[in-house]
């Protein structure tokens, strides 16, 4: 992690209007954007338009990335998840409360879970391990909540299980999560 | 205030990187923000640990259209218009206008002859105009910010003077709220008006260190 980013030299170059570094930057990096963006939203169109959206503010404020934000990718990542949430939440974004019973399924059972990925592509072990090492059920609410974009409510409903104890299980499961990562980072 | 309690900023924080914070508590918590830091570093703390996630939901290829549709939003093909022929620069001529009428009828503050005034705009990326400067004949600078701007936690724009063979001189803090501010002549200087302006984002300090280099320089112009 700490080896030297190559994303951060894009970043500082379309800081200074260098618009080759961000066609290189929007090249490598809005895979794994419209990725995320996808399983957000679910939703190829919207998908799309947050991506635009996404890139826009990245370009306009790449002069703001500081190294203490953590990865390029990761700070970019935090520009796309904000503008989607607000997204969805601003109720234009409908489709959700109509998910009937078995799309409900299909989001909780959502395949393997990230940490593969993490792992072997990514390197990030540290992470990895911290998320094994909760518990199967607020280990789902909070992964839930971050690649799906729901509500404590609607993953209430995804799972089936009353609000005040997926509540308690993101609180607890953010909690260990910061417990982990800090005594292994 | 309640939110700022460690325990409940952190939690508040979490919930908002994670983004279970929803409905009127995520705008609340968001107008929180700008006046907070120690809010923003928890925040920033949270999205640095959560996000590193990002990278854990599998790539996908964007459609082709995003591409072309996000150039034509950025760098419209426009007609390369002359600086004097945009609207900004008629806005912030208007108001160095209306300073330069204020300072004619105002017998105080214009000596009867030789007023003459200095003017200049500040330029972003896409050659928008950020700020204009005019020089009042009694060396005040009346700066004028054109459109709000967000700036990073705990940074500042500062507006300076660079003559040829010295560091550069700061004038003082921008504002980035889309308002106007009045600087004083900076000590020991007679009239600002030779040189360029830089402008630098920088923390916040009292006492900013001179920069090497700047964010965005341009010249006066007699008007």
């Amino acid at each position: 992690m700490a080896a030297h980013d190559p994303l951060a030299d894009l970043l500082a170059r379309c800081a200074l209007s260098d618009r080759r570094a961000f066609e290189t930057l929007y090249r490598e990096a809005s895979p794994t954007l419209y990725g995320l963006l996808l399983r957000l939203t679910r939703d190829r169109e919207l998908a799309a338009d947050l991506l635009q959206e996404g890139f826009a503010r990245i370009w306009q404020r790449a002069g703001d990335y500081r190294p203490q934000f953590g990865r390029p990718i990761t700070w970019m990542g935090s520009i796309v998840r904000h503008l989607s949430i607000d997204r969805l939440r601003r109720g234009e974004h409908r489709r959700r409360v109509e998910l009937g019973e078995d799309d409900w399924a299909a989001v909780a059972d959502e395949g393997p879970g990230p940490e593969e990925r993490l792992r072997a592509e990514q390197g990030d072990t540290a992470l990895a391990r911290c998320l094994e090492i909760l518990d199967p059920e607020p280990r789902r609410a909070v992964l839930l909540a971050f690649f799906d974009g729901l509500t404590h409510d609607a993953i209430a409903r995804c799972l089936d299980r009353p609000l005040g104890t997926v509540k308690a299980w993101v609180r607890r499961g953010l909690l260990r999560l910061k417990t982990c990562l800090e005594e292994a980072p | 205030m309640n939110v700022l309690r460690p325990p409940l900023r952190d939690r508040l924080a979490a919930e908002y990187a994670l983004g279970t914070l929803h409905g009127a508590a995520r705008r609340r918590f968001e107008r929180l923000l700008p006046a907070h830091p120690s809010l923003r570093r928890t925040v920033a703390e949270w999205e640095r640990r959560l996000n590193r996630l990002v990278v854990a939901s599998p790539p996908a290829p964007p459609p082709p259209e995003v591409w072309p549709a996000l150039q034509r939003r950025l760098f419209p093909a426009e007609p390369r218009r002359a600086w004097w022929n945009g609207l900004a620069f008629w806005r912030g001529l208007a108001v160095a206008g209306v300073l330069a009428a204020v300072v004619a009828v105002a017998p105080r503050l214009a000596p009867p002859a030789g007023a003459d005034m200095s003017f200049a705009a500040i330029r972003g990326k896409q050659r928008e105009v950020l700020w204009t400067v005019a020089l009042a004949d009694d060396g005040r600078l009346h700066v004028n910010n054109l459109r709000a701007m967000a700036m990073p936690p705990d940074q500042r724009c500062f507006l300076w003077l660079k003559t040829a063979g010295g560091p550069p001189v700061m004038l003082g803090a921008l504002p980035d709220d889309g308002g106007s501010r009045t600087l004083p002549m900076p000590a020991g200087m007679a009239k600002p008006n030779q040189g360029e302006l830089w402008v630098t984002m920088q923390p916040m300090a009292p006492q900013p260190q001179p920069p090497a280099q700047p964010l965005y320089q341009t010249r006066w112009q007699a008007l």
